[in-house]
């Protein structure tokens, strides 16, 4: 009978247990709960960030030859929807043309001076949260094109969210419909405010909103300005549904986002000035 | 078995989870071959080597995924615990139990990051949505036996020795005796 063999218990034995068990709880307590990234972690973000950026700029080759030789029998449709586009956005444009005379015009009558707009940066998303829980993406400008955290991050369409880490070379976004974002905002037409909170799907939900404003569906809100983050007048969304609950005192209101998540590629960061308390 | 290899595959497959697969239609974006890899090195590799490869990817999901620095390695690590004091009684190395493995250990890992979000930030609200987290598993339990062969495969690449040790050892009657 095969004599059965165990594990000599030696004292060096559980000294090595107690070594990794310390180092692992060192790496745990120094790591859970800090708001910044430390050296390793930058380091990895950058080093990954390399790969995820070789893997955009090859897909998005393959991309560039199936849209420009495989894509070509939509075209035909394409160009003629783009042209029904352009009729309609040169009409827009000369209204805008108009809007913008008119706003010069009461510029100059009100005497306000214009606030210098900050410079902005464009960059290219080359990662994206797999998770469930969290909404963030990672983009190819770091600390040395001068981003920095919490600066906003937004497309031409509007808000898209705001830098929550940053590397070297790469930036990791909170999107704006995180259930952790949260945006002050007001509606446009009556200027009441509030704050826009992510909702984790494609909408988001405006708080504090007492029940005797007058809010209707289609309502845009717009970024108020307020908490120093995001610049005022930028698009948020419109309003997709109002609801009054007997209790409470605020309106629940669901926001469509101004910005469809699922289509980024390229972004815009707005590179804030350091304010005198940082 | 060294690590090193391990280490590789699992950034590269980060890279591909992050970067390639959101880009693909539809439920491609859904896919976690990180994760199948995650729950292969805890029931495959010893314990301290699948603890230190966990803490590693634990770490590097944390870079790209989430706002909580240290939440993936402590639910990794957690899960990695869980697993070795499961797998003795219930042989879980043994392939019928793998996919199985895969969807529960991953049922397991969402709720403990739900549960610790909302320690975290009792203010917000994560909805636990259903659907979502059911298509997830089901599209794991779809990957995760080619995906076990596939790491049984560059496992094998990496140390022949140890494959042959696979194939030429027999397998004991009794699944349950002690005998090491």
């Amino acid at each position: 009978m095969k004599k059965r063999r165990t594990r000599p218990s030696t004292p060096k034995t559980y000294f090595l247990y107690g070594l990794v068990i310390t180092v692992f709880l060192m790496i745990i307590v120094t790591t859970v709960g800090r708001s910044h990234f430390n050296v390793p972690q930058k380091f990895g973000m950058d080093v990954v960030g390399k790969g995820q950026y070789v893997a955009t700029r090859i897909l998005s080759g393959i991309s560039n030859v199936w849209n420009s030789y495989i894509a070509l029998i939509y075209v035909r449709r394409e160009n003629k929807v783009l042209r029904e586009e352009l009729d309609r956005a040169i009409s827009t444009n000369q209204e805008y043309r108009e809007a913008m005379a008119e706003n010069m015009r009461l510029r100059k009558l009100l005497q306000v001076k214009e606030s210098l707009k900050p410079p902005t940066l464009t960059a290219q998303i080359i990662g994206r949260d797999p998770s469930l829980w969290f909404r963030t993406l990672t983009i190819d400008r770091g600390t040395q094109d001068g981003i920095k955290k919490s600066m906003p991050v937004v497309t031409v369409e509007g808000v898209v969210g705001q830098i929550l880490e940053t590397s070297r070379t790469t930036s990791k976004v909170l999107l704006a419909h995180d259930h952790n974002s949260a945006v002050n905002a007001l509606i446009q037409k009556n200027r009441v405010q509030g704050i826009v909170k992510g909702e984790g799907s494609q909408s988001y939900k405006m708080h504090y909103i007492l029940k005797n404003a007058a809010i209707e569906e289609g309502d845009l809100i717009v970024t108020s300005g307020m908490g120093g983050s995001f610049p005022k007048g930028i698009p948020v969304g419109a309003v997709s549904s109002v609801t009054k609950t007997k209790r409470g005192m605020f309106q629940n209101i669901t926001v469509t986002p101004a910005v469809n998540f699922s289509q980024l590629e390229y972004l815009i960061v707005i590179l804030q000035q350091d304010s005198l308390t940082d | 078995m060294p690590c090193a290899p391990f280490i590789i595959l699992g950034t590269l497959l980060l890279i591909l989870q992050t970067s390639f697969l959101p880009t693909m239609p539809g439920w491609f974006a859904k896919l976690d071959p990180l994760f199948v890899l995650v729950v292969f090195v805890i029931v495959r590799l010893d314990p301290y080597r699948g603890a230190v490869l966990v803490l590693y990817f634990g770490m590097l999901t944390d870079i790209f995924s989430g706002i909580y620095s240290g939440l993936h390695p402590v639910t990794y690590l957690t899960l990695h615990f869980m697993i070795k004091l499961l797998s003795r009684p219930f042989v879980l190395n043994e392939p019928p139990h793998q996919i199985p493995l895969v969807i529960t250990s991953y049922f397991f890992v969402l709720g403990l990051i739900h549960m610790i979000t909302t320690f975290l930030s009792p203010n917000v609200t994560s909805l636990w949505n259903w659907k979502e987290i059911i298509v997830r598993m089901l599209l794991l339990a779809i990957i995760t036996m080619p995906l076990f062969s596939l790491y049984d495969l560059s496992m094998t690449k990496i140390s022949p020795k140890k494959a042959l040790g696979i194939l030429i050892k027999p397998r004991n009657k009794n699944r349950f005796r002690d005998d090491f």
